[in-house]
């Protein structure tokens, strides 16, 4: 096991860097026109753009860090299959934010992120269910794995709209995770956990409305590929799809409104700012229907509202979830 | 605030039923399919229950799709889109 020194170090050391690296990244991203507009907010003010590149390299220093430390080979496997998808991932985002990939390229080669786990045999092909206990699934596992790192990529892209809502939802589907590792006994499994979560809590200043910087697809894509990781490696599978369940419904909605994979910039949004600077449905016929259509059902509403129903809804999604690992390991 | 929460709740309550559900089913079907009359394979095997489980709750989610766009045109596009 590692020990706790060791951990600790490495968590701060994700937390430090991404906070730290942030603060310069901003002040660089701005003088260099690395920006996007804000343009949920009046005037639509410019914001520093790409932001992930430094939670990811808080998060591979982290993990670089942990490493040497890691005597079991089991888990010296795990750490470095978490690193390799990160990479893999990281550049599909990189090259998504800086030459705009087609959405149907963008989904095939996130697929590319299982593979470090397939060829380094990073996972037990077997999920705990409750009621079924272990369902084995010796040959059908690996060939979910590049799927679920897909879905959970891009769903995590495809939330990422409103600011703070990715660090924010991220976390509370991480904390579930990080809870399923405590109860598995993976202890090692929950530095890694951790250590992504340092990373996301130091991000989140920066992020949180009115947001001085954006994570980018590089931020989000390697986000949502990392708790896609975690989630296997810590056994955590089916308690990560519950508490991923408002991230799996505005990802199904969407694709379902605009029937396949089409480009954000093609796609008709499906808010509009009205006069107040208040969030409402658009009634243009061929706008998708995501979580944001349905929070504003009732009525217009600013960004900060709208928020906190994104963190509402994941939360009672995790408090699913956290019933479900009764109902599992009772 | 929770009127705005409550349609996204009750559709995130009724998915985590129909999955907990699910897993009652491949319990109580699947896995007794499996050690009582045997399939001719352990990949088969796998993929019967990741075909039941993965068909079954892509045609909820599909379902819940369906009643989500209806009470949306019907709530607030119905100028628009139910033409």
């Amino acid at each position: 096991m590692i020990s706790a020194t060791v951990s600790i170090v490495a968590i701060l050391l994700s937390f430090a860097l991404t906070y730290t690296s942030l603060r310069y990244y901003i002040r660089f991203a701005i003088s260099h026109g690395i920006t996007g507009k804000d343009v949920h907010k009046p005037g639509q003010p410019e914001v520093a753009e790409m932001g992930g590149v430094c939670i990811v390299a808080g998060i591979t220093i982290g993990l670089i860090f942990l490493l040497p430390f890691v005597l079991e080979n089991d888990s010296k496997i795990k750490v470095l299959s978490v690193i390799l998808t990160l990479a893999i991932i990281t550049t599909v985002g990189l090259i998504d934010d800086l030459k705009t990939l087609s959405a149907f390229k963008k989904t095939v080669l996130t697929l590319l992120g299982g593979i470090p786990l397939l060829l380094l045999k990073a996972y037990y092909p077997y999920i705990k269910l409750p009621f079924a206990g272990f369902a084995r699934l010796h040959y059908v596992y690996p060939l979910l794995i590049p799927l679920a790192i897909a879905v959970t990529s891009n769903a995590v892209n495809m939330m990422d709209v409103f600011n703070g809502v990715m660090p924010l939802t991220s976390l509370i589907v991480l904390t579930c995770i990080a809870l399923t590792a405590i109860i598995n006994g993976y202890f090692n499994e929950l530095v890694l956990c951790l250590i992504v979560m340092a990373s996301l809590i130091a991000y989140l200043p920066y992020n949180r409305y009115p947001a001085k910087v954006f994570s980018g697809d590089t931020g989000s894509l390697s986000v949502g590929a990392l708790i896609g990781v975690l989630s296997i490696i810590c056994k955590a599978e089916v308690i990560a799809l519950i508490a991923f369940m408002p991230f799996i419904l505005n990802g199904f909605h969407t694709l379902m409104s605009i029937r396949g994979l089409k480009e954000r910039s093609k796609i008709i949004r499906p808010t509009i700012i009205n006069e107040e600077y208040k969030l409402e449905i658009n009634k243009d016929p061929r706008a998708p229907i995501v979580l944001a259509s349905l929070f504003l059902i009732n009525g217009p509403a600013d960004e900060k509202t709208l928020i906190k129903c994104y963190v509402a809804a994941t939360l009672f999604s995790a408090l699913l979830a956290l019933f479900t690992i009764y109902l599992t390991y009772r | 605030m929770f009127r705005r929460v409550k349609i996204v709740f009750t559709i995130i309550f009724l998915n985590w039923i129909t999955l907990i559900l699910l897993f009652y089913i491949i319990s109580s079907i699947v896995v007794p399919i499996e050690v009582y009359n045997g399939l001719p394979s352990v990949f088969l095997t796998g993929l019967f229950k990741v075909a039941i489980a993965g068909s079954l709750f892509m045609s909820w989610l599909y379902i819940w799709n369906l009643c989500v766009k209806i009470y949306f045109i019907r709530k607030c596009l119905k100028d628009n889109r139910l033409k």
